[in-house]
């Protein structure tokens, strides 16, 4: 626990630090600090991780806090790995990502303050066991993320897009008090969590799902559940790349860490919940990638596959909670597994995909894929790096992506076993729904890679790219080889998540001493597979080069079918590779097209434009928001201006209150 | 030893007669000889004599994707149980590596499509990734069906667990048609695609590998021929009662391998390709009859308990 605390004050202080020094050297400042201070965290984090112990440290805070309990054990642990690896790598790639802002028209020192913020924060939230500590540094947490996407506020969209977050986590933030003074209350204002645990099993189930239901949806606004995602595609293309990468890749497991948590305060709730969760996330994940796949913008593109990805980890977890319910051993660790596992890589693939989009953009001055191919030719490095992030959030196999999925299939399929004919038949569509999901994700990532890396470049600055300096490669590169290396050991890995598992407490106590010996068996399954198909494609490029050494290879312009001046523009665009998809399911948008008619026998333009706009938003939220103003537009005669009146409502509030406190 | 020697040989054999065969029996519905039965496989060997033409466009994707492609398929191949019901590896879950196994041969085709910059193996990449993402459910449901009732979700005890005779033999014939659907879209055989098109607008798989030659190009086409005989090998297990002794499944087998080139050279000599923009709706009948199966294995499953 000491450890912990050293690495958390070396963060503290770098950014304190980098008050006194001059722009140019406070981003190496705070992220060797960030650095330094991981070191430790991460090496507490891993001791509680392999000896499944816990370590505790009391503080006793006084009135509103009470007794505030800090402590590692393995679930938190789990989380602050993550934290720690996405934080490092993130902290690496803005050190060459933020010389950009360094052109002496914006100061960056409040923004590298409110990244170790943020920072900080989420290390103290997995560690934090009181209520109100919670609540508190889950709001830092918010705040200093909303003051890190407006970083460009002088752009409109990117304002609004921050406000928007803002009010998004406000809403969060509602759903959570209530639900955690709900539980405070039930608890005769126990505020530790594990006190509350113990007493709150004295109420009835109904009570409790009740409190369940407040809590995950303040966590799945978080997290980026449907129908709550539409923050997430504004969000992230506004904020600057190494803080999205942080926020989708960190910040939004912060929700499932709060999900997770909340479980196991309020204890195994009843099977519907589990239900629930397993519906929304199969929803969240065909809708994020359904509408990933139609984006031309590239950061909107891996945003909208944040959506599907929290979406695979919720239908985890949904499996879990049914594992509970119906007792069923592999559906709670290869549900809960699977999903915190999908944490992981979820946090590493996220991350590198950022990165690489944030290269590319820097590249090209634009976010469009419609200008862009090419770029493997003059950045390879970042193009390898891309694929294997594409593969990895495929969930392909040797990559991470596929083990995590793999799991969670292999616990649908368990729960199948269970004999119970609704679970049965909802476990038979969660397969049909997750195997759609990962066939469009292949399309949306093969477009993504194939049109922006490869072919012909489609504009002037496609063909001028160069690779980006090694500070912000190194982390790319990292990225690329956790990815690999996740999905070749996958059986530690799983075994070590086995054991935070277990201290999942609505995990019930029978199950705990178990492992999921048939779960492991297929991942040592998958190993072998992964080593022969290594194997295999080693040989077939060996037989490939010796085959060809002693033979002629020629180069040649590509075949055009006969035509022999091709040109870029007449290749294949994003928006026409996803054409045949966008026929079908075209209804689920808003769309926006401006189709110019071209005119006369020799047309010289044409003009065609098209805007996939969030059904959601528009139907789902934008009606509510309308509501809302409209009704509180009559309200806004009381915030006159008028500082006297101020005063007057102030005075009034007071007495109102005594009145209440005296007279009640 | 037995099983893997086994297995090793009919990968390498029985696609190249079976592509061959498909070849015979088009020839003979259009009134023509047709070349030898062994004809597939002295192409992929002249092929693997030649020279490579690239083009410029293209980058290290372009020439690692065969490679890969025909590794994933390869290592597909050895998870599926051929004659006598057995694969030489076998564990819980292994249909869904064999799926995303396909995925990964397919991912890195299409990479290797979109490199050239060509807009017809755009066109053909475009089409391959979104009619397959079409035919995946399907598959996983009609696997989800089986390993329920079996108990076990592998291969091996899926197809031992199937009905052998009696009331639901419906079962059988209803994953039988789904596995075909499947082989014609993987395979891209007619009505999804027809390979034996001259105008690259019509083409899916056979557009999207314009570029390739020499050892890549032989590389893809054994990958495409092996890929047909994995999933008309889990067709031919679907039918075949797994309770037979060797010599009688092995002859089984063969029997069923051949019956099924034979069935697509006919489908592809006697029917037309299906419009491009109704291929979805052919390949969701593959999921709807995956549903069914599901409902039937449900009420069955109730009924017994």
């Amino acid at each position: 626990m000491e450890l912990f605390f050293w690495g958390f004050a070396i963060i503290a202080a770098s950014g304190v630090l980098s008050f006194f020094l001059t722009e140019k050297f406070k981003g190496w400042l705070v992220a060797g600090g960030v650095l330094s201070g991981c070191i430790p965290v991460m090496i507490s984090a891993m001791r509680s991780l392999l000896s499944g112990k816990s370590e505790a440290w009391e503080i006793a805070a006084g009135y509103p806090l009470g007794r505030v309990v800090c402590q590692i054990d393995p679930f938190g642990a789990f989380f602050l790995m993550v934290i720690c690896v996405g934080t490092i790598l993130g902290f690496l790639y803005l050190t060459g990502y933020i010389r950009t802002y360094l052109n002496g028209r914006r100061s960056i020192t409040a923004h590298l303050i409110f990244l170790v913020i943020m920072v900080l924060s989420m290390l103290l939230l997995v560690t934090l066991h009181n209520v109100l500590a919670f609540l508190i540094v889950w709001e830092i947490m918010s705040l200093s993320s909303f003051f890190l996407i407006g970083l460009e506020s002088e752009k409109e969209d990117v304002f609004t897009a921050s406000l928007n977050y803002l009010v998004m986590m406000h809403i969060s933030v509602v759903f959570l008090v209530v639900g955690f003074i709900m539980l405070v209350i039930m608890c005769n204002g126990m505020q530790d969590f594990d006190e509350i645990s113990k007493a709150v099993s004295a109420f009835s189930v109904q009570k409790r799902d009740f409190v369940l239901m407040l809590l995950l949806t303040g966590f799945g606004i978080k997290a980026g559940m449907f129908p709550f995602h539409c923050w997430m595609p504004q969000a992230y293309p506004a904020a600057p790349n190494h803080v999205s990468a942080l926020m989708s890749g960190v910040m939004s497991k912060m929700g499932i860490f709060g999900m997770l948590q909340s479980l196991a305060l309020v204890g195994t709730p009843s099977v519907w919940v589990g239900y629930i969760v397993l519906a929304l996330g199969g929803v969240s994940a065909l809708v994020g990638i359904v509408y990933a796949l139609v984006q031309t913008d590239v950061k909107r593109i891996v945003a909208y596959s944040s959506v599907e990805n929290i979406g695979i980890i919720f239908m985890g977890v949904g499996c879990g909670i049914l594992g509970c319910g119906y007792s069923n051993l592999t559906l709670v660790y290869c549900g809960f597994g699977g999903a915190l596992f999908h944490v992981l890589n979820h946090s590493l693939f996220k991350g590198l995909l950022f990165h690489c989009t944030g290269v590319i953009c820097r590249q090209m001055n634009s976010r469009s894929i419609e200008c862009m191919g090419g770029l493997a030719r003059r950045m390879p490095m970042t193009a390898g790096t891309a694929v294997v992030g594409g593969m990895a959030i495929s969930a392909l196999p040797p990559f991470n992506g596929f083990a995590s999925e793999f799991l969670i299939y292999l616990g649908m399929l368990g729960g199948m076993s269970g004999g119970n004919t609704l679970l049965v038949t909802v476990m038979a569509l969660a397969v049909m729904v997750l195997a759609l999901t990962g066939a469009l994700a292949l399309i949306c990532f093969t477009r993504f890679i194939g049109i922006v890396f490869l072919g012909h470049p489609r504009s002037e600055a496609a063909a001028r790219a160069v690779e980006p300096p090694a500070t912000m490669l190194i982390p790319m590169v990292i990225g690329a080889v956790g990815c690999l290396a996740a999905g070749i050991g996958a059986v530690p890995v799983f075994q070590i998540i086995c054991i935070v598992v277990q201290g999942i407490s609505s995990v019930p106590s029978v199950m705990r001493s178990i492992e999921p010996v048939s779960a492991l068996q297929s991942l040592c399954g998958i190993l072998y597979v992964s080593a022969i198909l290594l194997l295999a494609i080693g040989v077939l490029l060996t037989l490939r080069w010796l085959l060809l050494c002693r033979r002629e290879v020629s180069e040649r312009d590509t075949w055009g079918c006969g035509y022999d001046r091709p040109s870029a523009r007449i290749q294949y665009t994003g928006f026409s590779f996803s054409l045949p998809l966008l026929r079908i399911v075209g209804k689920l948008f808003k769309n926006e097209m401006t189709d110019g008619q071209v005119k006369g026998m020799f047309p010289v333009s044409g003009r065609f434009e098209y805007k996939p706009g969030d059904f959601f938003q528009h139907y789902l939220v934008a009606p509510v928001v309308w509501a809302v103003r409209s009704f509180m537009e009559r309200f806004t005669w009381i915030q006159n201006g008028n500082l006297q009146y101020y005063i007057l409502y102030g005075i009034v509030f007071l007495m109102a209150v005594i009145v209440w406190v005296f007279i009640w | 030893m037995n099983v893997i020697g086994l297995n090793v040989v009919l990968i390498l054999v029985l696609p190249f007669l079976m592509a061959g065969v498909i070849k015979r029996v088009k020839s003979f519905w259009g009134g023509r000889k047709g070349p030898r039965v062994t004809q597939p496989f002295f192409d992929v060997l002249r092929l693997l004599r030649k020279g490579e033409v690239v083009s410029r466009t293209t980058t290290f994707v372009f020439r690692l994707a065969p490679s890969v492609s025909l590794a994933a398929v390869v290592m597909a191949a050895l998870l599926v149980p051929l004659a006598g019901n057995r694969a030489i590896f076998s564990f819980e879950g292994d249909f869904i590596v064999f799926a995303y196994l396909l995925a990964l041969s397919r991912f890195s085709l299409v990479l290797g499509g979109l490199d050239t910059g060509s807009s017809f193996e755009g066109m053909g990449c475009s089409r391959e990734a979104i009619f397959a993402a079409f035919v995946e459910p399907g598959f996983f449901i009609m696997m989800a069906a089986f390993a329920y009732l079996s108990g076990h979700p592998s291969f091996e005890s899926i197809m031992n667990g199937l009905p052998q005779a009696g009331n639901f033999w419906i079962l059988n014939v209803l994953a039988a048609i789904g596995l075909l659907i499947m082989m014609l879209a993987e395979g891209s055989r007619v009505p999804v695609d027809d390979p034996a098109t001259h105008l690259e607008l019509t083409m899916i798989h056979e557009v999207m590998v314009l570029d390739n030659s020499g050892p890549d190009l032989a590389y893809i086409l054994y990958g495409t021929m092996l890929k047909v005989f994995i999933i008309g090998s889990l067709l031919a297990n679907v039918l075949i009662p797994a309770t037979l002794p060797l010599w009688a499944a092995l002859a089984g087998f063969a029997g069923m391998i051949a019956a099924e080139a034979v069935l697509i050279g006919m489908i592809e000599s006697l029917m037309a390709r299906i419009r491009m923009s109704h291929v979805p709706q052919f390949l969701f009948v593959m999921s709807a009859l995956g549903i069914t199966l599901v409902f039937i294995v449900i009420m069955a499953m109730v009924k017994m308990i």
